[in-house]
């Protein structure tokens, strides 16, 4: 069983999510924001991230990639996989659907919010195992 | 605001004495000039260049003033013309105003004319400048407005979905049984509307969007395999079958693929949804030269002939007893429809009671 680290702007979003890793037998941190969450990140030593695209700003989640997979200071941390996860899909204008820019961003997987519980495991035990 | 730090005037005229002061003048007074001897020179330098302001002679050999204001016109409307001329008369002077002139100096003016002139049109462009940014961002705004509202309103629900999920998969005990179908149909009409706004969030997009713009050659292999790939999901799932009849691999359509896939998938999900136990879907192509017809048929129990004058209307749902009560938002088809005719297209639909539906998409090639 993983310890997971939850970065999410939504409350009733963790608490769903906690409940489901929990039920399944993982252990479960979270974070409001990015900056919360890098610190997290440090402090908890996860083996999994979850992490939500749009909080403050539109691609906020994607810094939280970036300082983790790219600065010295997270060189031991910068292999742990992340599940980017977003309620909207696509944004008029843009040139690449979040799932895209997810996948630019070095996120290891993507799921669509409101997501089952069967997926989201079923992601979980995918990027685990790898 | 598009204006540069200095306003700039350019003077046509083929009169040196009345350019070069009409130069001094407007330096002085802190314009950048730019100085035309003929129409020509003028236009020329309206286009390599555009100033916010035109100082233009009306009688000219060449092209007259006239001639320059209607070019101007035509360019860019924004830009102010004040015309200027020897020998004013009143219709020469109601010509340039109803040709889109702002104002009108006859010569000889003094400095004090042609300065009112002047600032005058400077302050009539910041103004047309002004609204038409204003007009422009709301717009923008109206554009917006429904991917913004329909944003606002998915975040809550997918919150409230997401927390039912807990509910669903027991993630914190056993739930009270007699509570189960409550919690489930609960969670149906919570999925149905998600998939109405997010229906409504695809329309919006294709109102907001240029799918025409987007429009780029791709193979028919590439839209018709992606969109079998998706609806074999589907038909798989509901123990049906689907075929896809041989068609042109090669064949080059210029399409926007990604919200033609999703109205093509809209249909073949109709198809599916709709079709009798057990039944087949076929995704039949047939090229004329310059067009694609795509036929999606099914071997449900049909549209009732009255309803097919409305079933691509937005929000039409069947009365059929038999047809109402499968999930649906009622914007597949008016989605689909928006999307084709984007593409210059039209879509039809042939019906049977009892045989099944066939919809005919046909575009053209490029």
């Amino acid at each position: 069983m993983a310890h997971i680290l939850i970065i999410d702007d939504d409350e009733d979003f963790i608490l769903a999510t906690e409940a489901i890793l929990k039920a399944a037998g993982h252990s479960v941190a979270s974070a409001n924001d990015s900056k919360e969450g890098l610190e997290k990140v440090k402090s908890e030593d996860p083996d999994l991230i979850i992490l939500d695209i749009m909080m403050d700003s539109i691609y906020e989640g994607f810094s939280v990639t970036t300082t983790l997979r790219g600065t010295p200071e997270y060189m031991d941390y910068r292999d742990i996989p992340v599940l980017m996860v977003s309620a909207v899909k696509k944004i008029t204008g843009e040139r690449f659907d979040i799932p895209e820019q997810a996948q630019i961003a070095a996120s290891d997987a993507f799921l669509d919010k409101p997501f089952s519980a069967e997926e989201l495991n079923s992601k979980v035990n995918q990027l685990l195992a790898s | 605001m598009v204006l540069r730090t200095k306003p700039r005037v350019l003077v046509i005229d083929d009169d040196e004495v009345a350019r070069e002061s009409a130069e001094v003048l407007l330096t002085r007074w802190g314009y950048e000039v730019t100085l035309a001897v003929s129409g020509e020179q003028g236009l020329e330098s309206i286009k390599a260049d555009p100033p916010d302001l035109v100082l233009v002679d009306l009688a000219m050999p060449g092209i007259s003033g006239q001639e320059v204001l209607a070019a101007v016109q035509e360019y860019d409307p924004a830009i102010i013309c004040i015309m200027v001329t020897g020998h004013a008369t009143l219709q020469a002077a109601i010509d340039a105003m109803k040709n889109g002139a702002y104002d009108f100096l006859p010569k000889p003016f003094s400095p004090d004319e042609l300065r009112r002139a002047v600032v005058r049109g400077f302050e009539h462009r910041f103004l047309e400048l002004e609204t038409k940014e204003l007009r422009e961002e709301k717009a923008r705004m109206e554009a917006n407005f429904v991917t913004m509202v329909t944003h606002q309103m998915r975040s809550p629900l997918s919150a409230v979905r997401q927390l039912m999920e807990v509910v669903i998969n027991q993630s914190l005990g056993p739930m009270e049984e007699a509570y189960r179908e409550i919690i489930e149909r609960a969670v149906v009409r919570l999925d149905d509307l998600l998939g109405t706004i997010n229906a409504w969030l695809a329309m919006s997009r294709i109102a907001e969007s240029g799918v025409a713009e987007r429009r780029e050659p791709v193979t028919l292999a590439s839209i018709i395999d992606t969109l079998a790939q998706r609806t074999k999901l589907d038909t798989d799932t509901a123990g049906q079958s689907l075929v896809v009849e041989d068609f042109d691999r090669d064949q080059l359509v210029k399409v926007d693929s990604e919200s033609l896939l999703e109205a093509l998938y809209n249909i073949t999900s109709n198809a599916v949804k709709y079709n009798r136990p057990g039944g087949e879907v076929r995704i039949t192509c047939r090229t004329s030269p310059g067009w694609l017809d795509l036929a999606i048929s099914d071997q449900g129990p049909g549209i009732p002939e009255a309803e097919q004058d409305y079933i691509f209307d937005d929000f039409f749902r069947s009365k059929s007893p038999e047809l109402k009560k499968k999930p649906g938002t009622g914007l597949g088809l008016s989605i689909a429809r928006r999307v084709v005719r984007a593409h210059g297209g039209e879509i039809q639909v042939k019906s049977q009671p009892a045989e099944g539906t066939t919809f005919v998409i046909s575009i053209p090639t490029s």
